[in-house]
């Protein structure tokens, strides 16, 4: 047979007739951490339901992750080593806290300066969790169990809110009937002592997932 | 009982549910971890971190920003 009747395997196309460079290209998508997958998923159903901000926020931080990644890849660690917070600095945190609720219960529900508190607080979170990222940590622990039972927690959670949500006549609109989280939070924000105990609640969440 | 209070009531029995699951995992000899431990381990990597740390930050944006 003339060796250009051959078929092309190896010679510009796979045995499928996928031309081998297509795959080389998807091959890095499979070496993305899962982490990155979620948040492209994310990213995926903020397209048509989200806004603008949430598509680049998550973009954004699936994009940071892979640069990262790519450049230095996260070493197999462990739970950082036990160090108690000392009680000074409890206070100094417990009253940045109480002082970042107050000053964004003081501010009208939507509005730049209150979304200029949220970004100042994000980012200081996201600064001391890169330190805290640098601690010294254990050697990962073995026989603490499966967390399948709160992946199944989380997923009923996800599964409820959606199905909240898909209530609502637009993405836009509330539906009273079925509430969301978010119109739930929404509403326990129309006063600013419930503004205050909502972003007061988010940073004591925050700084707490920095400490782990 | 309205449609309204069977949403809300959902969200408040998968938050008992939470409360429990975690009580359970505090006995000697619990099977899963507890949800402090939980988070301890599933933050150990700068990936995980940087998502979690994420998906509260855009929950505050969500919250106070339109």
């Amino acid at each position: 047979m003339d060796e250009h009747h051959q078929p092309q395997v190896g010679a510009g196309l796979t045995g499928d007739g996928t031309p081998p460079g297509a795959l080389a290209r998807l091959a890095p998508l499979a070496a993305l951490p899962v982490p990155v997958w979620l948040l492209l998923l994310a990213a995926l159903f903020f397209v048509p339901f989200g806004d603008p901000a949430d598509v680049a926020i998550t973009l954004g931080a699936a994009a940071v992750i892979t640069v990262t990644e790519r450049h230095s890849p996260t070493r197999s660690v462990g739970p950082p080593r036990p160090t108690p917070l000392p009680a000074r600095w409890r206070l100094v945190l417990v009253a940045l806290v109480a002082a970042t609720a107050s000053l964004a219960g003081s501010l009208r529900l939507y509005s730049r300066p209150a979304a200029a508190v949220t970004v100042a607080a994000g980012i200081a979170v996201f600064v001391a969790s890169e330190r805290r990222a640098h601690a010294p940590r254990a050697l990962p622990t073995s026989g603490e169990g499966s967390g399948r039972p709160w992946a199944v927690v989380a997923l009923v959670l996800c599964a409820w809110e959606l199905i909240a949500f898909s209530y609502q006549p637009s993405k836009n609109v509330n539906a009273p009937d079925h509430p969301t989280l978010s119109v739930l939070v929404e509403e326990a924000q129309r006063h600013g002592l419930g503004r205050a105990a909502v972003v007061g609640a988010w940073l004591a969440l925050g700084i707490w997932l920095v400490r782990r | 009982m309205s449609a309204r209070q069977i949403t809300i009531a959902g969200f408040l029995l998968i938050v008992a549910a939470a409360v429990v699951l975690d009580l359970l995992a505090r006995r000697p000899g619990a099977r899963w971890p507890t949800f402090s431990r939980l988070m301890t381990r599933i933050m150990a990597t700068r990936a995980t971190r940087l998502s979690v740390l994420t998906a509260w930050f855009w929950w505050g944006w969500h919250m106070t920003t339109r």
